[in-house]
């Protein structure tokens, strides 16, 4: 360590009120200035692949979607496509534009959540109260649709449990113009003088860096990666709606960026919900029953993966013709940008450690479910260790 | 005479704090769209807190750790209750504004070298941001209230600025000087405090709270005593040394004063704490070396050069 | 007397625990404090320190990492104090019932006052839960 710089550890978790999640960012900090940045995780670890491999197909449906509750419909959702391209089973082309209807309104309410917390993060209360105030409409929708506001299952091994009503219908279209309205006034609060001075040029996250790190979703699309699962792997309906929407891409990488990707992409959810209730089929048609999935998926193994709110979401699946998984593996986006983070947090002052921490939205919960994330997470922290202990003789 | 009305004008201060606190979340409440706590929310966390158990951490220093919540809302509270004395005009002291601004620097400065005595590394971090956003804003802070009161006659006190606002009116609207001044103060205000944006010492998801992080029970409610009463007394002092109306009678007069208070503090802490991002500690020696320091100094010269 | 019970019913202030919780019922804690539901308007607020708290709200299935920083959490709250869990991993286990990292529900660890199911529970139903603890706030002696 440098003579005369009076370093101080502090422990940036695991109850934080930034971080919310037990996640522990241990900082080094010189004064303001933050020399290193090391992240610990493995709190909210709960040995879902594992879990995964003692329960039969169907039941894992309902362990995934418990991997993270805010994007409840992502992890089903790739899971139910991992495995029908096992069994081969077509589900109805309905079900896909409810899947896909439903994965944009869980967008649609991350991003608003999102929005929140980071004003939440910057000591901007009103600012949550506004996002968490209109995200509530989205709620009512899914809980109207779905019986559940979070927790929803609308995914089912080759098809949906729920069909859309024209009343719900009906709400989704006021909602697809609502939506574009808060975006044009979130665009517009992002770029109010305060917010603007606390967001713009900090954290930046090179194209170089974006594509090195391999980081996904927003985070890497607010660093000039062209690159979004719905539009570069279409799956359920996005094949078909492939003209209604477009990617927004930024360059500038920086923490206002990603919050302007995420804006533009609530019009854009906006747009996608509205193509897909124009066309939306009527071939309802129910899924086999859970007795029937058991028996019919062969042994195989398959990939699949879906564009959830935080990016790429990526699942392989094994079966063993017997109604169970030999092996389920998980990628989440935030697992995926967590080495985009290390960077973005190199030599950040103190005070933008949370508006950092919260740029790429983290979901430690999605993380942390593999026994291979802890050995991985081992490895990937010395590489941090090295990025960012500039400055501090422990690494160097 | 005089201890006996500071006696009686500490509970009074106190009480008036605490209720602004209430308008303020009520009022915050409000414009986030939200019901909003009832008005005497601030009183039942206070006596919540007072009956709650003492904690004090083993690595703290203990006698600083456990009597600088209680000075420092013993010394707010008497810089409160001189400001009432002032305004009621028994107590004629020359500097007696001066007196009451010290007092309220050394309540937040003994209440940051308590919570950072507690040994937790962001209370540390806390009294060092703390002391920077300190000097950089009581500077200005200072400048204008002695702009204000130069005038006066006992010179810098209270009694001296009422008596010369009842002869010409508002200071504010009656002197180039006055209206910089006070443009000057309410921007000190939302520093004094301790609220959004430059809530930098206490920024919850920066610092946890900062120095308060470790007190719990009474001792945080003593230090959020301190805090309230820091506030509406920098707000009371705004209103009663730019903003006195003459109105004829003094009862009159006072509570006009005191209506002015919440409204200066409603605008310069509620609503603007409410509709902004928090700003860096940087930004926070930054924004107060410029602006209010050129309005403060700007007061002052337009004193003087009223003089001449 | 009775003005101190009652300040401590009507000012519950709470700290939360995510033990491994999913952040289902988490984003449903922060929807009870948002304007629809508004727990503020009850005294409740959201602290960020446990030095601060009165009620300690735990979610998720307690897990080998997050056992000791949920217990320590509650050590560090000063008397008196109520425990809540939330949602049906604090109350069970839900579906992580036989995970290897799985140390049983929030019950076995810390004594519980309330317990909120559902998976995530409804913030109406949270808001419920939490003035049943601040009832208990009022009844506990300090």
């Amino acid at each position: 360590m440098e003579v005369g710089r009076r370093l101080t550890r502090l422990p940036f978790g695991p109850l934080h009120p930034a971080t919310k999640e037990p996640a522990l960012l241990m900082l080094t900090v010189d004064g303001e200035r933050v020399v290193e940045a090391e992240l610990r995780l493995g709190y909210v670890y709960r040995g879902i692949e594992a879990l995964a491999q003692t329960r039969n197909i169907v039941q894992v449906l309902h362990l995934v979607e418990r991997v993270c509750g805010i994007c409840s419909h992502a992890h089903p959702f790739c899971y139910v496509q991992a495995v029908e391209s096992v069994a081969g089973i077509e589900p109805p082309g309905r079900a896909l534009y409810i899947r896909t209807i439903v994965a944009e309104l869980e967008r649609l309410q991350n991003h608003l959540l999102w929005m929140g917390v980071l004003g939440y993060q910057l000591g901007f209360t009103a600012l949550f109260m506004y996002a968490w105030r209109v995200r509530e409409s989205v709620l009512d929708i899914l809980e109207e649709m779905t019986g559940n506001r979070i927790m929803r299952g609308v995914n089912a091994i080759g098809g949906v449990r729920v069909d859309l009503s024209d009343r719900v219908k009906a709400k989704m279209e006021a909602l697809v113009k609502d939506a574009r309205k808060w975006a044009a006034f979130l665009s517009d609060v992002l770029h109010d003088k305060t917010v603007e001075a606390r967001l713009a040029g900090v954290g930046v996250l090179t194209r170089s860096d974006a594509v090195s790190t391999g980081a996904v979703g927003p985070t890497a699309r607010a660093s000039g990666v062209d690159f979004d699962v719905r539009r570069d792997y279409p799956h359920a309906a996005y094949e078909d709606l492939r003209g209604a929407f477009s990617v927004p891409v930024l360059s500038s990488g920086d923490a206002l960026a990603r919050a302007e990707v995420r804006v533009a992409e609530l019009a854009e959810s906006a747009n996608l919900l509205e193509a897909a209730l124009d066309t939306l089929p009527s071939d309802r048609r129910s899924p086999p029953p859970p007795h029937r999935v058991l028996r019919e998926v062969p042994e195989g193994e398959s990939v699949a993966k879906v564009e959830a709110p935080r990016g790429e979401l990526f699942y392989y699946a094994r079966t063993d013709g017997k109604g169970f998984l030999k092996r389920l593996r998980i990628r989440t986006p935030t697992l995926a940008n967590l080495p985009a983070l290390a960077v973005m947090l190199k030599d950040v002052e103190l005070a933008d450690v949370p508006a950092v921490y919260a740029s790429i939205d983290p979901c430690i919960s999605c993380t942390e479910r593999v026994l291979v994330v802890d050995a991985r997470s081992g490895a990937w922290r010395e590489t941090s260790l090295r990025e960012l202990g500039k400055g501090c003789g422990a690494a160097c | 005479m005089l201890a006996l009305e500071l006696l009686a004008a500490a509970p009074l201060i106190a009480t008036a704090s605490l209720l602004y606190d209430g308008v303020d979340r009520k009022v915050r409440a409000r414009m986030q769209g939200r019901v909003g706590p009832p008005l005497v929310q601030p009183f039942y966390d206070f006596v919540k807190l007072l009956s709650k158990d003492r904690i004090v951490p083993r690595a703290s220093a203990r006698l600083i750790y456990t009597t600088s919540p209680l000075l420092s809302s013993a010394l707010a509270v008497t810089a409160g209750s001189l400001l009432l004395a002032g305004l009621a005009g028994s107590l004629r002291v020359p500097g007696d504004v001066v007196l009451i601004l010290s007092l309220l620097t050394v309540a937040s400065l003994l209440l940051m070298v308590g919570g950072a005595s507690s040994g937790n590394p962001y209370a540390a971090v806390s009294l060092a941001r703390g002391v920077s956003v300190l000097f950089s804003y009581k500077v200005p802070m200072m400048i204008s209230v002695i702009a204000a009161s130069a005038g006066g006659a006992p010179l810098l006190s209270v009694a001296g600025a009422v008596e010369l606002q009842r002869k010409s009116g508002p200071l504010a609207l009656s002197s180039v000087s006055g209206a910089l001044a006070l443009a000057s103060f309410l921007l000190c205000m939302p520093s004094e405090g301790e609220v959004t944006p430059f809530d930098v010492t206490t920024a919850e998801t920066e610092v946890v709270y900062g120095f308060m992080i470790e007190y719990g029970g009474p001792y945080l409610a003593l230090a959020k005593l301190a805090k309230s009463v820091s506030r509406f007394t920098a707000a009371l002092l705004a209103s009663s040394l730019f903003l006195y109306t003459p109105l004829g009678s003094r009862p009159v007069e006072l509570a006009a004063c005191a209506l002015g208070a919440v409204v200066l503090a409603l605008i310069s802490i509620t609503a603007l704490g409410t509709f902004v991002a928090r700003v860096r500690v940087r930004q926070v020696a930054g924004f107060y070396l410029r602006l209010p320091m050129v309005l403060a100094l700007g007061a002052l010269a337009a004193l003087l050069l009223g003089r001449f | 007397m009775v003005f101190v019970s009652r300040s401590r019913a009507k000012s519950p202030w709470i700290f939360q625990v995510n033990a491994a919780s999913c952040n289902g019922c988490l984003i449903e804690l922060l929807a009870a404090l948002s304007p629809r539901y508004d727990a503020e308007r009850l005294g409740c607020v959201l602290v960020g320190s446990p030095r601060h708290a009165d009620i300690l709200v735990a979610m998720g299935p307690v897990t080998s990492k997050t056992l000791p920083v949920l217990v320590r959490a509650y050590r560090q709250m000063p008397e008196p104090k109520v425990t809540v869990a939330l949602g049906t991993c604090a109350v069970s286990g839900g579906v992580f019932v036989g995970s290897h990292v799985f140390e049983g529900p929030v019950g076995k660890v810390l004594p519980v006052d309330v317990y909120i199911g559902g998976c995530p529970p409804k913030p109406e139903a949270i808001l419920r839960g939490l003035m049943k603890a601040a009832e208990k706030l009022e009844g506990v002696r300090g």
